[in-house]
């Protein structure tokens, strides 16, 4: 076994409803693309294994489920975020306009440990569509102005930068991790899965 | 926006507690469609985790709101420290070195302002339970795939109080035979005593013990010949029973706890990370992937039920100047609007709880425990006492504390009841936390009494009209009765269809190339079984 560690990344997409959130996801992971999402049916997380500079990281990408809808979003939701996708529609103003309080919401929400660094990217989806109302230096600006959060153009539908933002993502987390091993805050936790012993990590769970 | 919300569902569930929330996931798993409202803007309910300042507002809350107090009432907050550190050698992250009970570091003195500022580091639960490792919960969180939601902690111990002083309790096989509280023929004993209560299937109980239907567990265990300790052990520790408790209930709350051991830890106990609140959001998540609408912060002003054609009701409430309408309308108590309760129930037994923030464990062990302590009631009038200790691994509060729950059967009111049992494994006195005591200090507490939701009359499910009325958080150390209560709600509504059958996996679920449909749920296996969404 290579000394370096398999990582597991949970990553969160947020931003307004009808932004792309779940295309974007469907597109990266599954590289498809359907217009019909009207409100997200079915999304519910993706994996998706990407290697960074010879280490397989999984990510693991959660979709709202259409909570975000009516600002519905519960606390569970955000436990033990990696990162945070913050999506925004070009062609929409408002939805631009929202990306500050979604990122404070994360924060409030997620607390994590160094709120500062936390790894946060941009994603102004839709340049596909011909009515862009929000220009990229508009928002390179307000990215820029918020600790340089990285800033990518995206088309889920004609799949422009997913792959390019996602693989960042990955390593934007891995690289504030250098030195420590990848930071969990508390090890040793159970999944229940059908067969009868969980992962047990600890080892002490025998019980014979 | 509020203007957005359609307004014509086959289902709406008002209020976010754990039964509502298992309905609201049921029923949109096998394809309803649903509207799932909370008055308030958090999950949960009367189930809800807070952190500290969440919880200062629920106290602020409760204690202006007279309305909001059948429910919940009593409640008496006390701080036990400073408001403010004092200036002198105040010690930085003093967490270098993991807490070894042998070469402690200087303890941290904690001030009211040290709880303010790390008042996201703390999950307290107002319906703290936990699950039987085989228990319908767990059986269920697996066999819905509702498990991917949430992760858990193993109970590390099983803690009684006996000759003035705690003990662990020996639970499986290997503890029973490597304590030193029991002598040998007793570890022979109780082995034989337990593996006879396993190997009991329905009938041979009720023959075995036919002629014990009147008599209390304590008279079966002294006939079988158990000492004293082992009785102890056996009756407050593992069936968390009275001396009162009938034997067929004590033998059966016994071959629950003895079948969940074995299965992932040391004790048949799991505790939900970051508290006991994070389950009704898996289920509300769950409900949501398959289409649910979610809104919080949405009271409802009124209900009302018509008759349409053919003797079929439709429901209709009132919520922000806009009217939704439902063929079923399922409540939680909480949110309940009076006319819709049936009458008041003759004196249920409420509930007495506590909880305790403490700046160190009961028992000090090697690794952070994670323990249930059960008292055996110190008067005759007591009930028995549950005692959950949860720490810093579990998210419930930051490094260096420990969240204790306390839960009896109101007799008085929950400080009378539960502060003599507090007394007895905490230092109340307040004072130099640096003193190194055998007992942790208490540094904060808040008693506060619950109505039983569990009780009879007090909002069971009618389904009279179209309308559900969820119960409140019962007494009982688990989520049993909250499970077949969501169940029952649900068999109602949907009859004959499946209670929360697998959701797929991400993987298994396969998109239409096409644009003429939106994604579509197949399993791998078999679909023919109902599990595409309706139209």
């Amino acid at each position: 076994m290579s000394s370096k560690k398999k990582v597991l990344l949970k990553v969160i997409i947020l931003g307004d409803s009808g932004v792309g959130k779940t295309s974007l996801m469907n597109q990266f992971v599954n590289k498809k693309f359907s217009n019909q999402y009207k409100a997200t049916i079915g999304a519910d997380f993706l994996t998706k294994e990407v290697i960074v500079d010879d280490r397989i990281v999984t990510m693991q990408i959660w979709d709202t489920a259409g909570q975000e809808r009516f600002q519905s979003l519960g606390v569970a939701f955000y436990r033990g975020a990696d990162c945070c996708v913050l999506v925004f529609d070009v062609t929409a103003p408002n939805t631009f306009k929202s990306l500050e309080s979604w990122k404070d919401e994360f924060l409030i929400q997620a607390s994590p440990r160094d709120p500062e660094n936390f790894p946060f990217v941009i994603l102004g989806n839709k340049v596909d569509l011909e009515n862009r109302a929000v220009s990229a230096k508009r928002a390179q600006q307000w990215c820029q102005s918020k600790n340089d959060i990285p800033y990518f153009e995206t088309s889920a539908k004609e799949a422009v930068n997913v792959e390019l933002a996602f693989q960042t993502i990955a390593r934007n987390v891995l690289a504030q991790e250098t030195d420590a091993e990848l930071y969990n805050e508390f090890p040793d936790q159970l999944k229940l899965t059908a067969n009868d012993n969980g992962r047990n990590r600890d080892g002490d769970n025998c019980a014979c | 926006m509020d203007d957005d919300l359609p307004t014509d569902f086959q289902v709406i569930v008002v209020g976010t507690g754990m039964v509502e929330s298992i309905v609201a996931a049921a029923c949109s798993r096998i394809g309803k469609n649903v509207l799932h409202l909370d008055s308030s803007d958090h999950y949960g309910g009367l189930w809800a985790s807070y952190n500290f300042d969440g919880l200062q507002k629920f106290i602020k809350e409760v204690n202006s709101d007279p309305k909001r107090q059948q429910q919940v009432y009593n409640l008496s907050e006390k701080w036990y420290i400073e408001k403010e550190t004092p200036q002198e050698e105040k010690k930085e992250e003093g967490q270098d070195k993991t807490e070894d009970s042998k070469a402690e570091p200087p303890k941290k003195v904690w001030s009211q302002a040290n709880f303010t500022s790390e008042y996201r580091k703390f999950n307290i639960d107002m319906t703290p339970k936990l699950l039987f490792s085989r228990g319908p919960l767990v059986e269920l969180l697996i066999s819905s795939n509702i498990a991917r939601y949430a992760e858990f902690r193993c109970v590390t111990r099983v803690l009684t109080w006996l000759n003035d002083r705690l003990m662990p309790v020996p639970c499986s096989r290997a503890d029973v035979f490597a304590t030193e509280a029991v002598s040998i023929v007793e570890k022979r004993m109780l082995m034989k005593m337990l593996t006879s209560i396993v190997g009991y299937n329905e009938e041979e109980m009720n023959n075995e013990f036919k002629d014990w239907n009147d008599k209390t567990f304590k008279e079966y265990l002294t006939h079988k010949g158990l000492t004293p300790n082992l009785i102890h052990y056996v009756l407050y520790a593992i069936a968390g029973g009275t001396d009162k408790m009938p034997c067929l209930e004590g033998v059966k709350e016994c071959k629950k706890f003895l079948m969940s051991l074995g299965r992932y830890g040391n004790t048949p106990f799991l505790w939900p990370m970051y508290g006991s609140g994070e389950l009704p959001q898996c289920f509300c998540r769950l409900c949501a992937v398959f289409g649910g609408v979610y809104c919080l912060n949405r009271p409802i002003d009124k209900v009302e039920t018509k008759t349409v054609d053919e003797g079929k009701t439709m429901v209709t409430i009132e919520s922000k100047s806009k009217t939704l309408n439902c063929d079923h309308l399922v409540i939680g108590i909480n949110e309940c609007p009076k006319e819709l309760l049936s009458p008041e129930p003759a004196e249920s037994c409420d509930i007495s709880k506590a909880i305790f923030i403490t700046n160190g464990t009961i028992l000090p062990s090697e690794k952070e425990p994670l323990s249930l302590l059960r008292f055996p009631p110190l008067t005759e009038e007591d009930n028995a006492v549950t005692v959950l200790e949860v720490g810093p691994a579990t998210g419930s509060c930051p490094k260096g504390l420990f969240v204790v729950y306390f839960i009896t059967n109101k007799v008085k009111d929950a400080e009378s009841d539960l502060m003599p049992y507090a007394e007895k494994i905490f230092d109340m006195s307040g004072g130099d936390q640096t003193v190194t005591s055998d007992k942790p200090k208490c540094l904060w507490s808040l008693f506060y009494n619950a109505a039983d939701g569990g009780g009879a009359g007090s909002g069971a499910a009618s389904g009279a009209d179209g309308v559900f009325v969820c119960a409140g958080p019962d007494s009982g150390l688990d989520f049993d009765r909250a499970v077949s209560q969501a169940e029952e709600i649900f068999k109602q509504i949907c009859p004959g269809e499946e209670f929360l059958p697998r959701a797929p996996d991400p993987e298994e679920i396969v998109f239409e190339d096409d644009v003429t449909h939106g994604p579509e749920f197949r399993r791998e296996d078999d679909d023919a079984d109902g599990d595409a969404p309706k139209e």
